[in-house]
């Protein structure tokens, strides 16, 4: 179970780096660029499905540029608030900052500027609209959820996942310079998605979390009962999953790919409440993990396919 | 009291402040969080050479910079043109 000394700030210092060392590619990966890649691709969807065609497209791509830097920045901004609990974690301690390569202070300065940049060639470049919503997705990944919901509450990426389901929302504010409620279904895949996405990893990276002292849901709640909530948000991701048919901005080859990969998902959730304790729910942990990943790029994927096959004005 | 008692007195009060001191100057050289220590800085007047590979690393690192404000130049330059183009049409 949860250990009851949960890290209250940056109190355990990482390895001193020398400012000097850090090289390009420890900068990169300071932007989390598998993240951001997701971030990209989900801010195109966005775009792409809001209504009317896109006309500029050089703007778009530029607004594009600005919103994945956003997302870069929020996560050079967390990597330097969490680099305390990143250098116990094995899935993290290769980070820059644990690795001693670049120092908490230039990331932080590195986050700081990227995320200044981000917001104002995305105001320049789109609307006001979406560099504000932009703004509030690094607000809230940097301060709200790694700040404050991380090391709290088993319930951190419930809330938190707020952040990586807004950029759909910022690509459709870029194009129109509104965020209706089509665009918030969009936002809506993304926010349930996260819950089992995320908890499935902590299953079988529980020990590492434990280490950390980082209140993820299997070990405060325990393994079944984490299995039994990620089987709840997968029933409820099915529904939401079609939600765009009903929108009017997805058609039914959308639908159908939304459906069966839905009750794909939900027989994995299925399959791994089913499962012992030990490897066997490890093993079906990081499948669910796996295909939580294709679910999100197939719909959005079939989303993008049907807009761009000029079936949706 | 005796004026040896008031110096002795004294003498302690000074031990005192002097002591309150050096435990504020030490509490302000304390190594704290890399972040907020710079505030916190206390000169030595000791210096730290770079090695050459330390040194290119902060030339690559200076190049990127430069390269950083660059782009964010050239981009609102693009955009304006974009934007001032889309205008026109």
């Amino acid at each position: 179970m949860m250990s009851d000394q949960i890290s209250s700030g940056n109190s355990s210092e990482p390895k001193a780096g020398n400012s000097a060392l850090g090289g390009t590619r420890d900068y990169l990966a300071l932007l989390k660029p598998r993240v951001m890649s997701l971030v990209i691709f989900t801010a195109l969807v966005g775009m792409v499905a809001a209504p009317g065609p896109i006309t500029n497209w050089p703007l778009a791509l530029i607004s594009l540029l600005a919103i994945a830097v956003g997302a870069g920045a929020s996560g050079a901004l967390n990597m330097w608030w969490d680099a305390d609990i990143d250098a116990i974690m094995s899935r993290t301690k290769s980070r820059p900052i644990p690795a001693g390569k670049v120092p908490r202070a230039e990331a932080f300065g590195f986050g700081l500027f990227l995320s200044c940049f981000a917001v104002i060639i995305l105001a320049l470049a789109a609307n006001y609209l979406a560099a504000g919503l932009l703004a509030f997705t690094i607000f809230f990944y940097a301060v709200i959820y790694s700040m404050f919901l991380k090391r709290a509450t088993p319930q951190n990426i419930v809330i938190g996942g707020a952040a990586g389901a807004l950029p759909p929302v910022v690509g459709w504010a870029a194009a129109t310079g509104t965020a209706p409620l089509e665009a918030w279904a969009l936002f809506a895949i993304i926010f349930v998605w996260t819950p089992p996405h995320f908890w499935a990893l902590s299953i079988y990276k529980v020990g590492d979390y434990e280490a950390a002292g980082i209140p993820m849901m299997p070990n405060v709640q325990g393994l079944v009962s984490t299995k039994k909530q990620i089987l709840a948000y997968s029933l409820l991701l099915a529904p939401i999953g079609v939600l765009p048919v009903f929108f009017d901005m997805a058609g039914w080859g959308y639908g159908a790919v939304a459906v069966l990969m839905g009750i794909w998902f939900v027989w994995r959730a299925l399959f791994l409440l089913r499962q012992p304790e030990g490897a066997p729910t490890d093993k079906a942990a990081g499948r669910l993990f796996g295909f939580s990943l294709l679910y999100l790029s197939s719909l959005f994927a079939a989303l993008l396919m049907e807009h761009w096959a000029g079936l949706h004005l | 009291m005796t004026e040896v008692d008031k110096k002795t007195e004294s003498a302690k009060t000074d031990k005192a402040e002097e002591g309150s001191l050096d435990s504020n100057r030490a509490q302000a050289a304390k190594p704290q969080d890399d972040f907020f220590a710079a505030g916190h800085g206390v000169p030595t007047g000791e210096t730290q050479a770079l090695t050459p590979e330390e040194e290119k690393a902060r030339r690559r690192r200076n190049f990127a910079l430069a390269f950083g404000i660059i782009a964010f130049l050239f981009l609102v330059y693009a955009i304006s043109m974009l934007r001032m183009a889309e205008a026109v049409r």
